[in-house]
């Protein structure tokens, strides 16, 4: 019993990573109607600058600011990049997918050049911290990591309710010719849904960084269980990102504990495959959402 | 009646329909005779033997990203399907069983998996393949009774042709299956079934209305994509000597998806110049170093974003530019 | 029952269909012979398009059935996919032409030719045989084009075919296909006079030769050359059905419609449903809010604006009137900046140039779309917030809440509910209310009573007047003349894209009207060229 409970805390901090790193696709989704298949690159580099700015000496709350800040500029970067073709023409979910991932591919190489190919760890000041569950001790990061998905999906959600841009950006969601009628500056407004993603994946870095050792090669697992999470929600659903995150962060590491490594490896795409077989629109998807094209 | 056809000019047909059907599956012989000729020498060979191995694999996804507009990011399985059943039936009962049984193999997944997921939007689909192409890595990887995991299957032979031995053999078979999968890629995109695929793209509404049923057809789409997949990864395992997982791994399916797209969907050339671009440059940019996939990365970005026809584009662009300073 | 009729009828039965809280179609009983053609009116919204789409099977009816009358057996067509009922015999043609444009012409209509099974698939193959059926189907749609008079353009790509010629393919199309019954949605819409000509002749022709026609059309004249019977519709039922002119002349129509130019010029000058207008400023003072200078705006190689100049001082209204297709709402959207124009456009005597939307809505320019009046996920409030940010923000947001709320009680009443949840008035209100927020001093309505009720037409004419006596220039595309009388102090004519007729409001009588909406109409020599 308390191994399950010990299990069912890991997978929860677990699967709150890819609930962020959902997060992140459907915050751009959401925004602009694109795909980020580098959002787990935006997450590696999170977690890298963290793990630089921390070795260097300058704390845990230095390395998350610096993440931040670095991670946002890339966001504005990509935003720009990926918003100026649009304004002449829509573009193309092939096109969409090879730009992201041609992103990823630069990226990631980038960050094998910059920081290493090794796999590092970010030093935090729950290191050692435990949290006693019965007679085992779940690593105080876990919790944190929990927390900290709750706080980043509270404040993407208060950013969207009850700011004007937020507004402006649910506009945009809602429907482009709506918003573009209306006079809301689509173009900034999918910059600024970039940004957003692009800050999620960042502190959801840094916070994973302190769990798993990061690698620039880790981008690609990550990225498709974020993707595994949000097309679980629903793709266009923020709440719906995070249950997809934590029923397969949930799944992996139960599947990890009492089966064998294999099956872990094979939960995400499972879980993935099984829903969209028998909910083509995700679980908290639109019913009717399985139209082609 | 004139007055909706006023005084038309020289009767034109700008459709590139009616291309003579042996012309590219004769250029395409034609060039292989000619680099055997040259004899480039042993890298060169097998570059160009990956480029030609990968355009094979990359014909049926032409078809299917070209003609019937659906993107997968898994069709690295089938051609694990491919080099896996060539590694393991081809020694024993030779290259056609083992061709065939790739194929077979290829399909059958691509049908079960086409009739359960292609009613899924665009993304779903992208991303329900890339779940698929992952499962099927870690089924490789670990289903060591059949596929001995990470280690691989080696001495997996090749097909002997025309006498020749080693790299030259794999070359020749890989261009007369190119040459091959060229003259069906045309034969069936001017055929009503490939013309179906193509309004169904387009515009699956239109398409409902005279007649076609486009889920027939993005099924029939997939699985032609698997086909050809299964012959490149066959031609894969035979030149790398085995069949291992890396080979057949998310990496490959994104660079079978980059192929078409940077050279120009649905172009009857894309999947020789995408390999090209995609297989060999990155191996002649060797010179740039540690940088050269940072260069790659870029210039698909740069392509997607701004080139969306791709070289394509470019190659219609100068046409017209010399077409009209001709006449 | 069933035995009475012909075989080859199309019969469709309490057709319904709903999308979400809108009843597009509620209970359409309708019937097409063989040889006969049936033409379907009534105003933007009334379900037209949509009925189409029940019998072509490309929605699926909530309730209803549908069956293909086959002597005295019959198919049941109810749950048939589109595709089912096109190889039953059923063609549609859609509204905008749907031609695959790196085609040649004669490509196109060779898809209409139906190769099933096995025989498409030997060609698939590249066998030898395959070159005569390819050649047999060119053959095939050279003789369709030939029939429609494009043969000379067989082997042009479509995107180089004006619309008039795009639409003729695609009839072309149809004719390949052997179709039986013909669903054709405004097949006039957007074509020059010569086209239109074609397109009838054609139409005359394939229903002389035993095809069953269902023509949705605004253009009354096209309807009593062609169709044998007229349907009605308002709010997706069937207000009248029979002969055509015994049906137009139908008193609940001319009642139901009075305004309503598209079906009778006369009642709506005679009856207006408002009171006539009363100029809020008379004089002409001081400069002109807005002013349009050779306004251009092309789709494509078509003009669908074509020189088009016009004032609008502050406290005046002007109505854009004309047949569908005269380019009015693309007037509204060109000046404000969401098509590319070309011209000049003053607000307050400030070149606007080439700024983007957003930057003239912040000058003090709103504009009210016809249709997507709302962000249907925002709330109410949501979408008042929404334009009073991006207006000229020069009230506070409460107190431009506070003018929306007097003129529009009911709309702030539901201030926190989706505005999707709205019925067609208030959503049209809350367009207004928009407009409002953004303290404009330039406001373009489109169509702002289109699927309306006619009792609510004299709260919008109202709405108008009041936004006028602040002191705001109105621009309104309007159908209902009654509610053009009602608001506006001059009315500009346009056929074609072209200015016609312009002048104050009193002076636009029935005369005029009738010379706006059913005179000749100019021809747009632009669209028969061929641009590469």
């Amino acid at each position: 019993m308390n191994q399950l409970i010990y299990f069912v805390i890991i997978g929860l901090g677990i699967g709150a990573v890819y609930a962020l790193a959902g997060l992140g696709v459907v915050t751009l989704f959401t925004g602009s109607g694109l795909a980020n298949f580098a959002q787990g690159d935006l997450m590696v580099l999170g977690a890298l600058v963290a793990v630089s700015v921390t070795s260097a000496g300058h704390g845990y709350v230095a390395g998350l600011l610096a993440a931040v800040a670095v991670v946002a500029v890339a966001g504005v970067l990509l935003g720009a990049l990926f918003t100026l073709p649009m304004r002449h023409r829509r573009m193309d979910v092939d096109v969409v997918i090879i730009g992201t991932l041609g992103v990823a591919t630069t990226m990631t190489t980038l960050a094998g050049i910059w920081w290493g190919r090794q796999p590092q760890r970010l030093d935090s000041p729950l290191a050692g911290v435990f949290v006693p569950v019965g007679e085992m001790r779940v690593p105080a990061h876990y919790v944190l990591l929990l927390v900290g998905a709750a706080v980043v999906f509270g404040l993407v959600r208060w950013f969207h309710r009850r700011t004007d841009i937020g507004l402006q950006l649910r506009a945009v969601a809602s429907s482009v010719p709506a918003a573009r009628d209306a006079g809301v500056r689509i173009g900034r407004m999918l910059v600024v849904a970039w940004t957003i993603a692009a800050l999620v994946g960042g502190v959801a870095g840094v916070l994973v960084a302190s769990v798993l050792p990061i690698a620039p090669e880790s981008a690609l697992p990550l990225g498709v269980n974020g993707f595994a999470a949000a097309i679980i929600g629903g793709l266009a659903n923020p709440a719906g990102a995070v249950l997809g995150g934590l029923v397969v962060g949930l799944a992996e590491t139960l599947a990890g504990g009492y089966l064998n490594d294999t099956v872990r490896q094979s939960v995400a795409p499972l879980v993935l495959l099984v829903v969209l077989v028998l909910r083509p629109g995700g679980l908290l998807g639109r019913a009717r959402g399985a139209r082609t094209v | 009646m004139t007055t909706i056809a006023p005084a038309a000019p020289a009767r034109r047909d700008v459709s590139p329909a009616r291309h003579w059907r042996w012309t590219q599956p004769g250029l395409l012989l034609t060039g292989g005779a000619l680099v055997l000729l040259i004899d480039p020498g042993p890298f060169d060979l097998r570059v160009i033997t990956l480029v030609v191995a990968y355009a094979v694999a990359a014909t049926g996804f032409n078809v299917l990203v070209g003609f019937a507009g659906i993107v997968s990011i898994g069709n690295s399985v089938f051609l694990a399907a491919g080099g896996y059943a060539w590694a393991l039936l081809a020694t024993s009962y030779g290259p056609l069983v083992a061709l065939l049984a790739g194929v077979v193999l290829a399909a059958v997944i691509a049908a079960l998996a086409g009739v359960l997921l292609l009613r899924l939007r665009a993304y779903y689909f992208a991303v329900a393949t890339l779940a698929l192409g992952t499962l099927g890595t870690v089924v490789v990887r670990n289903w060591t009774a059949v596929t001995n995991g990470d280690a691989g299957i080696t001495n997996v032979g090749y097909i002997k042709v025309f006498g020749l031995s080693g790299v030259p053999s794999i070359f020749v078979a890989a261009v007369v299956l190119l040459a091959l999968v060229s003259f069906l890629q045309e034969a069936l995109r001017t055929s009503p079934v490939g013309q179906a695929m193509i309004i169904g793209r387009y515009d699956p509404p239109a398409a409902e209305g005279i007649g076609v049923s486009v889920a027939y057809t993005r099924v029939v789409a997939f699985v032609l994509s698997a086909v050809t997949a299964a012959l490149g990864g066959a031609l894969i395992a035979q030149l790398a000597g085995g069949a291992f997982p890396d080979q057949f791994a998310t990496t490959s399916a994104i660079s079978l998806l980059v192929i078409p797209i940077i050279a120009g969907r649905g172009w009857r050339w894309a999947p020789l110049v995408g390999a090209a671009i995609v297989i060999a440059l990155p191996e002649y940019l060797r010179f740039l170093a540690e940088y050269r996939l940072v260069v790659y990365g870029a210039a698909v970005v740069l392509v997607a974003l701004f080139l969306p026809g791709g070289v394509h584009q470019v190659v219609r662009a100068v046409a017209e530019r010399l077409g009209r300073s001709r006449g | 029952m069933a035995e009475r009729r012909p075989a080859g009828t199309l019969v469709g039965r309490g057709l319904s269909v709903s999308f979400g809280p809108l009843t597009a179609v509620d209970g359409v009983d309708i019937e097409i012979g063989p040889g006969e053609c049936v033409g379907v009116i009534g105003p933007n919204g009334a379900g037209k398009s949509t009925l189409l789409n029940l019998l072509s099977g490309a929605v699926p009816a909530d309730r209803g059935s549908v069956r293909l009358l086959r002597g005295s057996t019959e198919v049941r067509l109810d749950r048939a996919a589109a595709r089912v009922r096109a190889r039953h015999g059923i063609a549609r043609l859609f509204q905008t032409a749907r031609l695959v444009p790196d085609w040649s012409a004669r490509e196109n209509v060779e898809l209409g030719v139906r190769t099933a099974g096995p025989a498409a698939w030997l060609e698939a193959l590249g066998l030898p045989t395959s070159k005569r059926r390819a050649a047999r189907r060119a053959r095939a749609a050279e003789e369709a084009l030939a029939r429609v008079g494009l043969v000379e353009r067989a082997g042009f790509r479509s995107a180089e075919l004006s619309l008039g010629q795009q639409r003729l393919v695609e009839l072309a199309r149809i004719l390949v296909a052997d179709a039986r019954i013909l669903l054709l949605d405004e097949p006039f819409a957007g074509l020059s006079r010569s086209a239109r000509e074609v397109v009838a002749g054609l139409v005359a022709q394939l229903r002389d030769e035993g095809v069953g026609i269902l023509l949705v059309e605004h253009d009354l004249s096209q309807i009593r050359k062609l169709a044998d019977r007229l349907v009605v519709m308002d709010h997706g039922r069937v207000l009248a059905a029979g002969p055509v002119e015994e049906t137009l002349a139908d008193p609940e129509v001319v009642k139901r419609y009075i305004g309503d130019v598209e079906l009778e010029i006369g009642g709506a000058l005679e009856e207006p449903a408002a009171p006539a207008p009363q100029p809020v400023a008379e004089q002409r003072s001081g400069p002109p809010m807005l002013q349009v200078r050779d306004l251009r705006v092309f789709y494509g190689p078509v003009a669908a604006v074509d020189g088009v100049s016009f004032d609008v001082a502050a406290g005046e209204g002007l109505g854009l009137v004309g047949p569908n297709g005269a380019g009015k709402s693309t007037i509204l959207r060109g000046v404000a900046g969401l098509l590319r124009a070309s011209g000049d456009v003053e607000l307050a005597e400030q070149p606007l140039g080439s700024l983007a939307t957003p930057d003239r809505y912040r000058r003090g320019l709103a504009f009210v779309p016809q249709t997507l009046t709302a962000v249907v996920d925002l709330t109410v409030e949501e979408n008042l917030r929404l334009s009073w940010l991006t207006g000229t923000r020069a009230d506070r947001f409460a107190e431009a809440l506070d003018r929306v709320g007097e003129l529009f009680p009911e709309v702030l009443d539901r201030r926190s509910e989706q505005a999707g949840a709205l019925s067609g008035g208030q959503r049209q209100m809350l367009a207004i209310g928009r407009a409002l927020m953004a303290s404009p001093r330039t406001v373009l309505l489109d169509e702002p009573t289109a699927g309306l009720a006619p009792g609510l037409v004299p709260i919008f004419a109202d709405a108008l007047a009041r936004l006028r006596a602040t002191g705001v220039a109105v621009v309104v595309v309007e159908h209902n003349l009654g509610l053009v009388r009602a608001a506006c102090t001059h009315v500009l004519g346009l056929q074609a894209g072209r200015p016609v007729w312009h002048g104050p409001t009193e002076r636009f009588d029935a005369a005029v009207a009738h010379e706006v909406f059913l005179g000749a109409q100019p021809d747009t020599t632009q669209e028969e060229q061929v641009h590469s």
